[in-house]
């Protein structure tokens, strides 16, 4: 799986790419920073990046959008985004490979927003601050609604 | 009849919400030494508050998403993080700020130290956020803000001669013994302090959760706009007015909030110093909710956070321990003992130096036909405005900062 | 005779700088002590909370203080500026003395003492205001 090439020279060239529908995108216009959200309509991150499959044969396919601090650090680059990216990567708890990502099968609607085909959790994208938040620090609190397991 | 009264109530927000701890330091102190040669600040302030906050709300009408959002889409990240980390810089240090206004307020009604009611306070506006729904609150405190309608009483109540008045106003003036770089600094700061970034935010936060989603709000949006706004600026001129009329002769220079409402002691007497403590607590406490809620706002729109709900926070657990994060870091900051008078000042200073950066974004995505469709987009007065308040805010932020060390904050 | 500036100011020599500390110094306190006389003239129409009055004598007082401790850490570059010096700094002692007096007064509920003072005050704007450059 190849990453998407950081020698690439920045956001405003037009790189064209087909999904796997065979739908062509605009991947800088219609996907980059565009709202993500799941069936129930929460809001469950911004595509802070794209990956991409190439298998030397056809042209790169857009393989899954990448959500998170440490997405977004590893794409702006310069000092600032490699401390994002860092501490991004300093926090997780569960051993994932990197950002949160996407895959583009689950996927189901393109708008305004991305829309996906299941529950955040489902698709096992919670950002791993979040979830340690919510248990250590928001959910205790009276109120919040979080059923204690 | 209920659209009446629900116009009535934006109106009442807008105005209330137009007047916060900036202001209250701000026009005091230009009143009394500048008179009303700064009150055309003011209008020109207005009048840039008007077209951004307008032209946010009708972003969010078109893209049904809040302005950050939108402004990370069109102008990507880097954009959108320089204005995200800007705005919220300035809106963290008000946060402080209007929570020791509140402080202050409550100190001036009982006489106990202010430092005293700051972690009550904090306490107090994080279970507001935490379990009351914002809107009836709105509500509340725009109410209760019509209590600023009291500096309009006092200075009519004097009887002043409103030909100089209007003349004062009209033909600004260095006073003696100013220099110009003092009277340019507090234009700056008087601007910083009226056409505060959170203003535009939080107003165009308030059209999505209205669900001003459609085109037919636009009428009602607008009016909110044309109205309110005014009428906070009406309000400024008058604290502008009161300070000039009562501290200016007497060479009182404003340093606490008591000599802000002071001259309303001299024109109404016990009753309407009551009345003027009771308006600062009302619009610093909305203030400091609006402005604490920006900060969490802004940062979640633009990294795609959910956002708070009442009854299931612990889906927005990063929005809400941010906002924790940030009343903890204004009780500390208060808790320093640093006089909040003097934040106040650095908070709009620097408020002006970030104009460019929150506007200039809105601009642009106001103008672009792909995002808002060819109906919503900037009209010819929209951006006529919008690039006029660029020539203003453009050259007020590259001299802020150092006008700020030249005149040592006014003092100099 | 060709002065060196004692310290590096942007507008001249030392001892226009310490009249302009000297100036702003002043007019600080010739602040603090409109404020109180404000206040007093307040309590003696009866249009003053005491809350707000003894807040506002509090601080009244308490920024005439720093204002002294402010100016008494300037030196003097030059000897005709002790003269001014002194004269400032008894000004403002003065006037630090008067205010502590009135919040006391004020904190123990003796508000209505404070009227007679008012006179006092008004001496000593005037006393201040003579620090105003000459210009």
């Amino acid at each position: 799986m190849s990453r998407y090439d950081k020698t690439h020279d920045g956001e405003h060239d037009r790189q064209h790419e087909s999904a796997e529908q065979d739908e062509s995108l605009w991947v800088m216009l219609d996907l980059l920073d565009r709202q993500i959200i799941d069936d129930e309509l929460q809001p469950v991150g911004k595509v802070d990046d794209v990956d991409f499959v190439a298998d030397g044969l056809e042209p790169p396919r857009l393989s899954a959008l990448l959500s998170g601090a440490q997405a977004l650090g590893e794409r702006l680059g310069g000092l600032l985004g490699r401390t994002m990216a860092g501490t991004a990567r300093r926090m997780l708890t569960d051993p994932r490979d990197g950002a949160r990502a996407v895959p583009w099968s689950d996927v189901a609607e393109l708008s305004y927003v991305i829309q996906l085909r299941a529950g955040i959790a489902e698709l096992n994208l919670e950002p791993a601050l979040e979830v340690w938040l919510r248990d250590n620090v928001i959910g205790p609190l009276p109120g919040s609604g979080h059923a204690r397991s | 009849m209920k659209r009446v009264f629900g116009l009535f109530l934006g109106i009442v927000t807008a105005f209330g919400g137009f007047i916060d701890i900036g202001d209250l330091v701000a026009d005091a102190q230009v009143g009394a030494r500048f008179g009303l040669s700064l009150a055309f600040v003011t209008v020109a302030a207005v009048v840039i508050i008007m077209c951004f906050a307008e032209m946010s709300a009708r972003i969010a009408i078109a893209t049904r998403r809040a302005a950050f959002d939108v402004v990370r889409e069109r102008l990507g990240p880097k954009a959108g993080l320089a204005g995200l980390a800007a705005s919220f810089t300035v809106t963290a240090m008000l946060v402080m700020a209007e929570l020791s206004g509140v402080a202050l307020a409550l100190e001036l009604a009982t006489s106990v130290n202010h430092l005293l009611f700051i972690p009550v306070l904090a306490v107090v506006a994080f279970l507001i956020v935490w379990k009351l729904p914002f809107e009836p609150l709105e509500i509340v405190f725009g109410v209760l803000g019509l209590a600023t309608l009291v500096w309009l009483v006092a200075i009519t109540h004097l009887a002043p001669d409103w030909g100089s008045l209007l003349h004062g106003a009209t033909h600004p003036s260095l006073p003696h013994g100013e220099g110009l770089p003092t009277m340019l600094f507090f234009a700056i700061s008087l601007l910083g302090a009226q056409a505060t970034p959170y203003e535009t935010f939080f107003f165009s936060s308030g059209a999505v959760e209205q669900g001003w989603t459609s085109k037919k709000s636009l009428p009602d949006m607008r009016a909110n706009v044309l109205m309110g706004f005014p009428l906070g600026g009406l309000l400024a001129i008058a604290i502008q007015t009161a300070s000039m009329l009562v501290l200016a002769p007497r060479g009182i220079s404003v340093q606490h909030l008591s000599d802000s409402v002071s001259p309303i002691a001299y024109s109404l007497g016990k009753l309407g110093l009551a009345v003027a403590i009771l308006a600062v607590f009302a619009v610093t406490f909305g203030a400091t909710m609006e402005t604490l809620m920006s900060t969490a706002f802004i940062t979640a729109h633009f990294f795609g956070w959910s956002w708070g709900v009442i009854g299931r926070q612990d889906r927005s657990s990063r929005f809400y321990a941010l906002i924790i994060a940030v009343l903890v870091g204004a009780v500390l900051f208060a808790l320093t003992t640093i006089d909040p008078i003097k934040v106040t000042i650095y908070a709009v200073v620097l408020s002006s130096v970030t104009l460019p950066v929150t506007f200039l974004p809105l601009l642009i995505v106001g103008n672009d036909r792909r995002v808002m469709g060819s109906t919503l987009v900037n009209g010819k007065l929209a951006n006529t405005v919008g690039s006029l308040s660029m020539l203003v805010v453009i050259p007020a932020a590259l001299l802020a900062l150092p006008l700020l060390v030249a005149t040592k904050a006014g003092m100099g | 005779m060709v002065r060196r500036p004692s310290r590096a100011s942007a507008t001249g020599t030392g001892y226009a700088r310490c009249q302009r500390v000297a100036t702003v110094a002043a007019r600080a306190a010739d602040s603090t002590v409109n404020i109180a006389e404000l206040d007093a003239e307040l309590v003696r129409d009866h249009k003053t909370l005491t809350t707000e009055l003894q807040v506002s004598l509090q601080q009244a007082y308490s920024d005439a203080s720093s204002t002294l401790s402010g100016f008494d850490a300037v030196l003097p570059p030059h000897r005709s500026d002790v003269a001014l010096q002194q004269r400032l700094d008894s000004a403002l002692s003065a006037a630090v003395t008067l205010l502590l007096e009135m919040r006391v007064r004020a904190g123990q509920g003796r508000e209505t003492e404070l009227v007679p003072l008012i006179p006092q005050l008004r001496a000593m704007s005037v006393r201040l205001k003579l620090f105003e450059p000459l210009a």
